[in-house]
């Protein structure tokens, strides 16, 4: 449905987005997940043909963006776009509303009286019709912009934060929308902050950071990978000092042996998908000294992955057993680490993306 | 079957629910009102005056004045107007969040454009429309020819085309409404002085053809020439074509030769504007 590649866009001396690839299949629901500044707005913006790329290429329903106006016109009308703000116009009915874009659809005056009811039951807002657009509340308007959206039936939705304001139980009727939409055969594409959301509707997510696109995959997969191509290992000087933000850290020296082992244990592409065991939990062990041996032990078990390591805390994911875990921690100590605490927590997508944005400031 | 810009109809569907569109018209026709009272007040009195000197054809003679005056007045409101309703054309789109919405539609640029004009000339000549009546005080007495109005109809209408284009042009190249207004009144002292410059050069380097076509484009320059034609003094390219001042055949100086010309430039000026305006807002050709 959409493929894009090596999508780059530039304001100035700033890389918005940066050299970035990805597909989404027909009937998926795709999740752009990022922090503020990351490139996500640039690049939906990019899709709808709103903003031109300054290299790389569109392809929606396997039309290429940028060639003749009449291509654009026709991937346009495949395209149904809900801006992460729905605009207003004052002194206008629901129903004029929705008459207003289908007339520029082509689509007859008869024709819309039905569809604008079709539309407003799917989104939940029978009823609605007489009702002045800027009277209604926000989630009303963010649902109308849907229906909106949806008036010329198009194969791709593009989402730009469609929960953004919306207070929880707007929310949930949001989420409904779109898993219903899903159900219906739609390709979507959402962008959200809302991870909780995103875990919970999407087949596959795309994290942005600084531009780049640091994972994509489906859900599944990225948690069971758990560390995909942005392992970090904090350079810097072992603490003598005192300084606390020193002292978290290894030296070149180290830092270098360290990635060196983790480079046989990590995964550096973003893209794969295949052969991985199902790793639920996370577990930070804080380790006073050895931390070296720490990583070449969490390579000889094969269940583990190692996701960062710091001077004195490395943290693995692994499948949730116990008993796997204990004989981990047991040969840690064996070799000769110095352990002063560990803890678990479940790898979710929260955690994946705090991990894998943790360079953006 | 002719379709309706979807963007027009939507524009005017609004601005009919506002209230300040109807004082708008109240105003407008308040003015006029008052601008034929003055200039009734101001024609009696020299009648009054002259009273020992002229007789009664000379004072109906002076009433024929009543249409070039109101004429007058209605072309400088729309003149002051028209930037006001075209200059919010776009930023006002912006503004409510709207703009991006309509981009993504297969509505083409121009069409966004044309129809954001064509809903601020049918707004505009609502109003000239609506002041038909105060005017037909001048066809009262006679003097006037029928052709008169709807010549001055059609002046009109194109006139507050290429206004209308103009405005949504620099509404285009604007953050902010008041912005567009600005750079609207800029390019119509530019226009309305500038294209005189020609003229003045055209007496010394005698590039007569130029200054004439500069000259046609100025809408100052049609509108007199049509109140000389009214009041029965010719045109004034006839009276700068007696006077030496112009090097052309007399045909080109013709009251019909030279209104055409002007329209047609004016039309040109239009279709310049849409396409720039058109191309500024595209996405995909415009700057960011």
């Amino acid at each position: 449905m959409l493929k894009i590649e090596h999508l780059v866009k530039s304001f100035g001396a700033k890389r918005a987005v940066d050299d970035i690839s990805f597909e989404v299949k027909d009937g998926s629901l795709f999740g752009f997940v990022g922090p503020n500044g990351a490139g996500k707005t640039t690049t939906i913006k990019m899709i709808c043909g709103l903003l031109k790329q300054d290299s790389g290429t569109i392809t929606i329903n396997g039309i290429q963006s940028g060639g003749s106006a009449k291509e654009g016109a026709a991937i346009k009308r495949c395209i149904g776009y809900v801006p992460d703000f729905f605009g207003v116009y004052e002194n206008f009915k629901v129903s004029e509303y929705m008459e207003f874009y289908g007339s520029i659809y082509g689509i007859s005056s008869a024709d819309m009286k039905k569809l604008t009811e079709d539309l407003l039951a799917l989104v939940n807002l029978t009823g609605k019709e007489n009702e002045y657009v800027d009277t209604l509340s926000r989630g009303m308007k963010q649902r109308l912009c849907v229906a909106r959206a949806l008036i010329h039936n198009p194969a791709l939705l593009v989402m730009d934060e469609p929960s953004s304001g919306l207070d929880p139980r707007a929310r949930v009727e949001m989420k409904e929308i779109l898993m219903n939409l899903q159900s219906l055969g739609k390709t979507i594409i959402i962008s959200s902050h809302i991870l909780a959301d995103i875990a919970e509707m999407c087949d596959s997510v795309g994290i942005m950071s600084q531009g780049k696109l640091v994972a994509v995959d489906t859900i599944q997969n990225l948690l069971s990978h758990g560390a995909v191509a942005g392992t970090s290992v904090m350079e810097g000087f072992s603490g003598t000092d005192g300084n606390e933000s020193t002292d978290n850290l290894v030296s070149p020296d180290e830092a270098a042996a360290i990635k060196e082992g983790i480079a046989e244990n990590s995964i550096g592409n973003p893209s794969i998908t295949s052969g991985a065991i199902n790793q639920d939990i996370r577990i930070n062990i804080h380790i006073k000294s050895n931390i070296e041996e720490a990583v070449t032990v969490a390579k000889e078990f094969d269940g583990i992955k190692v996701v960062s390591v710091r001077a004195q805390e490395l943290s693995v994911t692994c499948k949730e057993d116990d008993e796997y875990i204990n004989r981990f921690i047991m040969e840690v100590m064996r070799r000769g680490c110095i352990l002063y605490g560990f803890e678990r927590q479940k790898v979710d997508l929260e955690t994946m993306f705090m991990e894998l944005t943790s360079n953006s400031k | 079957m002719l379709k309706i810009n979807p963007v027009m109809q939507k524009d005017l569907r609004i601005t009919s629910r506002n209230a300040r569109f109807y004082w708008g018209l109240f105003a407008y026709e308040a003015i006029l009102a008052i601008g034929f009272y003055v200039v009734f007040k101001i024609v009696l009195g020299i009648n009054s005056y002259n009273s020992r000197y002229y007789d009664v054809t000379d004072v109906y003679r002076s009433f024929i004045s009543f249409f070039p005056a109101l004429m007058a007045i209605q072309a400088g409101i729309i003149t002051i107007i028209i930037p006001v309703m075209t200059g919010s054309a776009i930023t006002d789109e912006k503004g409510h969040q709207t703009f991006d919405i309509l981009r993504t539609t297969p509505l083409s640029c121009t069409r966004i454009v044309t129809g954001k004009i064509m809903s601020s000339v049918i707004r505009t000549m609502t109003f000239v429309i609506a002041g038909i009546p105060i005017m037909a005080f001048s066809f009262i007495v006679g003097g006037l020819n029928w052709i008169h109005l709807p010549i001055f109809l059609l002046i009109t209408i194109v006139y507050s085309f290429m206004l209308g284009s103009l405005g949504v042009m620099c509404s285009a190249y604007s953050k902010k409404t008041t912005g567009a207004i600005v750079k609207a009144y800029i390019i119509y002292i530019l226009l309305y002085v500038l294209s005189f410059i020609p003229f003045g050069f055209g007496q010394l380097y005698a590039s007569k053809l130029f200054s004439y076509f500069f000259l046609c484009a100025n809408p100052i320059v049609l509108y007199v020439n049509f109140l000389m034609a009214i009041v029965g003094e010719g045109s004034i390219f006839a009276y700068l074509y007696e006077h030496q001042t112009i090097g052309l055949p007399a045909v080109m100086c013709s009251f019909w030769v030279t209104t055409a010309v002007s329209l047609v430039i004016m039309i040109l000026l239009s279709i310049l504007y849409i396409k720039i305006a058109s191309r500024k807002i595209n996405p995909l050709k415009g700057k960011e």
